[in-house]
């Protein structure tokens, strides 16, 4: 099992947000996680990804075998964790390629490989900017700084790409997207599918799965997966609302 | 009593063998100056947040410098000319600045700016009555620079002001640019074991002329530095100032920039990093007095650990000064619980038809960001250091030095670990 999150109960700000959420994502799995707004989708990305801020009451979560909650945001990420951020956040004066070539080092460094050097470091980011179609200028520039909101999401794909986590939450890297920039993101993803790595998609829209493809389609409310299945779901979603999944049967 | 043993000790410390009679007699009059009025308290308002005890007592305990004390290296940059100062002495021997075209030099005479005249009294009002008498008290002599007119130096005027182990001393620097000329200067302050480092650097800007200003304070932990700039601007003339504000026990810095006639122009920008329990004040006034003057400032601040800022900007704009165009902004980190911070930017506006604006914000650092980081696999302290470096670069990308930008920087780096790295590419 990659990911298995096993009654996990969250609070915030002493509110209860996640309220016994359970999931199990395999290796090679792409899981889509849809549900109306306030129910916990980016908590439960930020609590996977060891943001501070959030009080896991009760539960547990376990990546590849280990206790992921013990870990630091900086090891779960070296351990090959990737959030995509709902509102990425800019960073002038850090350099976006700067940042990014730490960030693989550091990867690498805790896998005990060498570290990349800057011409090999700079061909594999030209490929993989290529791929996103972004500029060199993007590249170049602060991190996310004066970027649009949707090259900002390009921005997390891009990382994504260079970083080729095992498994990658995304929360709701569609949203904000042109049709264009939204097959670009998703041949982004395609591209790191590989029969191991396992995706976590928070979306609200249908229109991504159409280029994703994904395995299971959950919907979280009120702290909770009430439903999963396969693809319709998020058909009958689109057509329907939440309203019906949401009644109590 | 106190203010008479304070007299008594700043005379010790001046052999006054060599100097010009017009010198002895200014020290003498401020010597007495000293021991009516002593130093400022916190008790004036300018000097409120600041307290001088640490500068009296190195004072008091100070001894006349050896001869053979060690001298600061000089720092290793390759381009420009230097005049250098060890222990408030300009050093004719260790200097180069013969070597740069369109200039002349000489001593400084009774009758020049900034000699430090005791009946002075703009100086007065911008050191603190007191302050200035010491600075004229610790006076041994001193360079007047005059710009040709026209001349655009293409190379740096680097002034060193070198201090050794448990020196007070004070270094006279005054810059004349004539019309039309260019020239940028960069005053290094080193000395790890200072004791008591004073400075008063006069530059006037003629009609036209273009000051490119860097002063960068890199003295050690126990050092005690009180500095002060006085600018002047004629018509159409324009300065870039920056001030890096980095060592020293306690540091205050006072700039004075007068825009005196129209179409004179201002950019001034600091950067103060109080890490520790150093205690550093900067203190800028900009005074508008003619038509069409426009003047920007930015402080940047940095406090951690019992670090303690200060940062008072004032813009006056006087009645002749129509449509004046200013603004004024001090952006300040506080990195640590015991770090602390007073801002205080004031407009004072006589004038109508102008456009004036001013604010200063205190923060901490943006969580966000640090996350932000930290989920890249970047570790928690060296996601710090990276968005300290990224506030600092901000300002820095300012810095008036055509082409000496990346070796100033790298002066920087031991103080300011990240910052080279995190703004270039990969
Ligand atoms: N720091 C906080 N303090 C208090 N409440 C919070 C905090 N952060 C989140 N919440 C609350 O937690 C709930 C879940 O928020 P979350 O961001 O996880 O929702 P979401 O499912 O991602 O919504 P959306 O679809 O709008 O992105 C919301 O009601 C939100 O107001
Ligand atoms: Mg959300």
């Amino acid at each position: 099992m990659l990911l298995e999150i096993d009654n996990l109960h969250v609070t915030v700000a002493g509110n209860a947000i996640l309220k016994g959420l359970s999931l199990q994502v395999r290796a090679g799995e792409v899981h889509a996680i849809m549900g109306p707004n306030g129910s916990g989708k980016s908590t439960l990305a930020h609590v996977l990804a060891g943001r501070d801020g959030y009080e896991v009451t009760a539960g547990t979560v376990t990546y590849l075998g280990k206790d992921l909650l013990a870990m630091s945001p900086e090891e779960r990420a070296r351990e090959g964790v990737f959030l995509g951020f709902q509102y990425p956040v800019e960073i002038p004066g850090v350099n976006n390629l700067y940042l990014l070539r730490a960030a693989l080092n550091a990867r690498r460094r805790h896998r005990g490989q060498p570290e990349i050097d800057a011409i090999q470091f700079m061909k594999i980011a030209r490929d993989k900017a290529r791929l996103m179609q972004m500029g060199e200028q993007f590249m170049s520039r602060g991190v996310n700084e004066g970027f649009s909101g949707g090259e900002k999401k390009r921005n997390e794909i891009f990382q994504m790409t260079m970083l080729e986590p095992q498994l990658a939450v995304l929360d709701e890297t569609d949203s904000g997207l042109d049709i264009d920039a939204l097959k670009v993101v998703a041949n982004g993803v395609n591209s790191l599918r590989d029969g191991h790595r396992g995706f976590v998609l928070v979306t609200h829209y249908q229109r991504l799965l159409d280029h994703i493809v994904p395995d299971v389609v959950h919907v979280l409310a009120a702290g909770r997966i009430v439903r999963s299945g396969d693809r319709l779901l998020a058909t009958e979603l689109e057509a329907r609302g939440y309203d019906w999944v949401l009644a109590p049967a | 009593m106190d203010n008479d043993n304070l007299s008594r000790a700043v005379g010790r410390l001046v052999p006054d063998g060599d100097m010009p009679a017009w010198l002895k007699t200014r020290r003498m009059q401020a010597l007495a100056e000293l021991s009516q009025h002593g130093l400022p308290t916190t008790a004036a308002e300018d000097w409120r947040y600041t307290d001088l005890a640490p500068v009296i007592e190195r004072i008091t305990t100070a001894t006349m410098p050896r001869g053979n004390a060690r001298v600061p290296q000089l720092p290793g940059i390759e381009a420009g000319a230097w005049a250098v100062f060890v222990d408030g002495v300009f050093r004719d021997g260790m200097s180069t600045l013969r070597d740069l075209p369109g200039i002349a030099f000489g001593a400084i005479g009774p009758d020049l700016p900034g000699a430090g005249a005791p009946a002075d009294e703009e100086a007065d009002g911008r050191d603190g009555r007191g302050v200035q008498a010491l600075k004229t008290a610790l006076l041994r002599n001193g360079i007047v620079v005059d710009v040709k007119e026209g001349a655009r130096l293409q190379e740096p005027l680097h002034l060193a002001f070198l201090h050794t182990a448990g020196s007070v001393a004070q270094n006279q620097v005054t810059i004349r640019l004539g019309a039309g000329s260019a020239i940028t200067v960069v005053e290094h302050h080193l000395g790890d074991e200072a004791a008591v480092a004073t400075s008063t650097t006069t530059l006037v800007c003629g009609p036209r002329s273009h000051l490119s200003f860097i002063k960068l304070q890199g003295y050690g932990d126990s050092s005690c530095h009180l500095g002060s700039q006085h600018v002047t601007l004629g018509a159409d003339a324009a300065a870039g100032l920056f001030h890096l504000d980095l060592g020293a026990r306690l540091a205050r810095n006072d700039l004075q920039v007068e825009l005196q006639e129209p179409g004179a122009e201002v950019d001034c920008r600091g950067l103060f990093f109080a890490d520790e329990s150093r205690h550093l004040d900067n203190h800028t006034r900009i005074d508008h007095r003619a038509v069409r003057t426009r003047s920007r400032e930015t402080y940047r601040g940095i406090m951690d650990g019992n670090g303690r800022g200060v940062f008072n900007g004032r813009i006056v704009v006087h009645p002749a000064a129509a449509r004046a165009d200013a603004r004024l902004t001090n952006q300040n980190l506080l990195l640590s619980p015991g770090a602390e911070i007073d801002t205080k930017p004031e407009l004072e506006i006589y004038a109508d038809d102008v456009r004036c604006s001013h604010g200063a914000t205190t923060g901490q650092l943006d969580r966000d960001a640090v996350f932000y980081l930290r989920s890249r696999g970047i570790p928690a302290d060296e996601a710090r250091r990276l968005l300290i470096a990224s506030f600092t670069r901000e300002i820095l990308r300012h810095l008036p030095a055509a082409g000496l930008e990346d070796q100033i920087v790298s002066l920087l780096e031991p103080r300011l670990p990240g910052l080279a790295a995190a703004g270039a590419g990969p």
